[in-house]
């Protein structure tokens, strides 16, 4: 079988995963675990980002790797695997979002699970910190959270975020200027009562 | 003030994306001018709250779960029933049936695309939407197919909403003069791209793409769901409908 990954560069790293997916698709099934291993991290990340919890987000992250496995005859090729299992995560978190109940807010984290955090190694502050810029992000609106999401959590490029989202790269950029804008000022309000 | 070209550099040099060349203009810009400095920490005081924000996920190894959730399944391109059937010795039926199926269509077209032919109760049709049934409409054009069915549930007025394009599709919903709430519009089921916009001025915005349920939930009378492709109004349907 021609080499579709390069060993050295370790098993994140697929050479060609047209080739990949056309020997899936052929039955060796066993092949897609290189994809799992591949994706599965900034596809987590992603759901956790819009989930808010870390079961939930194994669940469905799971989940849309099942589903993905499943439509892989679907999948065109013309494009890139990841913008294909991107648009998965997101669709597939929103849509569980919008049936399940709304989520905690921070303030209604019980004091021990706080303390449970901090005795892990990182002070209240940082948390609180943590717990306020996730915050921050999960309030805006879906259209600069998706950036947001994609160019931090996944790592992708602009034009790499331009095919996933089918959006001309110079609306990305906008995006990100004003969703980092409208974070900085979500920011200002609320850390100062934390620095 | 800042030009948009300023507010690219600014932007570029958070993201790392700079070259030489640009890292000299960008250096020249934050002498001049102290708007770019304050933009510049600005900016970048975020790209490192969230990048640290990103950093505090623990990674995560799902492969063996997957693996063994897909083990027995084979995914196999599977002739589609059309290639099927014509291919083989079947092929000279299904060209007839064909022929037949499309003469057959023809007919039944031509009222819609023949003005002369229409009679006076499609001429009173809302838009180019279609009744199909007494609790179902259609609506097809070149780009956009929608189905809406009519369904009563526990004192309930529901309607299913079914929308497919291969193009962004932008869905809005106008309640008649009364409060908002994301209750009436929900997006059931999608297969491809499907997602909230915002809440603006007493409207329920999505997108999307591909195959979208939608479920409509008793709208108020004279609400309005307009579906739009390419910033251009494609139809609106009035609640409840009266065609």
């Amino acid at each position: 079988m021609k080499t579709i990954y390069n060993s050295e560069d370790g098993p994140g790293m697929i050479k060609d995963e047209a080739a990949l997916i056309r020997t899936i698709i052929e039955g060796h099934t066993a092949q897609y675990g290189l994809l799992v291993e591949r994706y599965q991290n900034p596809v987590f990340r992603v759901i956790f980002k819009i989930v808010n919890n870390h079961e939930e987000a194994m669940e469905l992250t799971q989940d849309v790797f099942v589903k993905a496995y499943e439509s892989l005859p679907q999948y065109d090729p013309r494009y890139k695997f990841f913008s294909w299992i991107y648009r998965m995560a997101i669709n597939r978190a929103l849509l569980y979002l919008r049936n399940r109940k709304p989520c905690v807010e921070p303030e209604q984290i019980p004091a021990r699970e706080r303390e449970k955090v901090t005795q892990e190694g990182q002070p209240f502050d940082l948390v609180t910190k943590s717990i306020l810029v996730d915050r921050a992000v999960n309030e805006l609106d879906q259209k600069y959270k998706t950036v947001i999401l994609l160019k931090y959590f996944t790592g992708l490029s602009y034009a790499e975020i331009s095919e996933t989202l089918d959006l001309p790269e110079k609306t990305i950029k906008s995006r990100l200027f004003d969703a980092r804008m409208l974070l900085k000022e979500k920011l200002e309000k609320n850390l100062k009562y934390v620095d | 003030m800042l030009t948009e070209k300023d507010i690219l550099l600014i932007q570029n040099k958070v993201d790392g994306t700079l070259t030489s060349r640009e890292e000299d203009r960008f250096a020249a810009l934050l002498q001049a001018s102290p708007q770019a400095v304050d933009l510049y920490r600005k900016l970048l005081d975020v790209h490192q709250e969230i990048n640290n924000s990103a950093a505090r996920i623990p990674p995560v190894d799902i492969t063996k779960r997957v693996m063994h959730r897909i083990e027995g399944k084979t995914v196999v391109r599977s002739k589609t029933v059309v290639r099927r059937l014509f291919s083989g010795k079947s092929k000279i039926y299904a060209f007839a049936a064909s022929l037949l199926l499309f003469f057959v269509l023809g007919v039944l077209a031509a009222p819609y695309l023949i003005p002369s032919l229409r009679t006076l109760s499609q001429d009173q049709l809302t838009g180019t939407m279609v009744r199909q049934e007494p609790s179902s409409w259609k609506y097809s054009d070149k780009k956009i197919d929608v189905e809406v069915r009519q369904h009563q549930k526990t004192g309930l007025l529901i309607y299913w909403v079914s929308v497919f394009s291969a193009d962004t599709v932008a869905v809005e919903f106008t309640p008649a003069g009364t409060f908002m709430t994301d209750n009436w519009l929900k997006i059931i089921d999608s297969d491809g791209m499907a997602f909230k916009v915002e809440n603006q001025d007493y409207k329920l915005s999505y997108i999307c793409k591909g195959n979208t349920v939608f479920a409509l939930t008793d709208p108020p009378d004279r609400s309005t769901l307009t579906f739009s492709l390419e910033g251009k109004k494609a139809f609106q349907m009035k609640f409840p409908p009266t065609f």
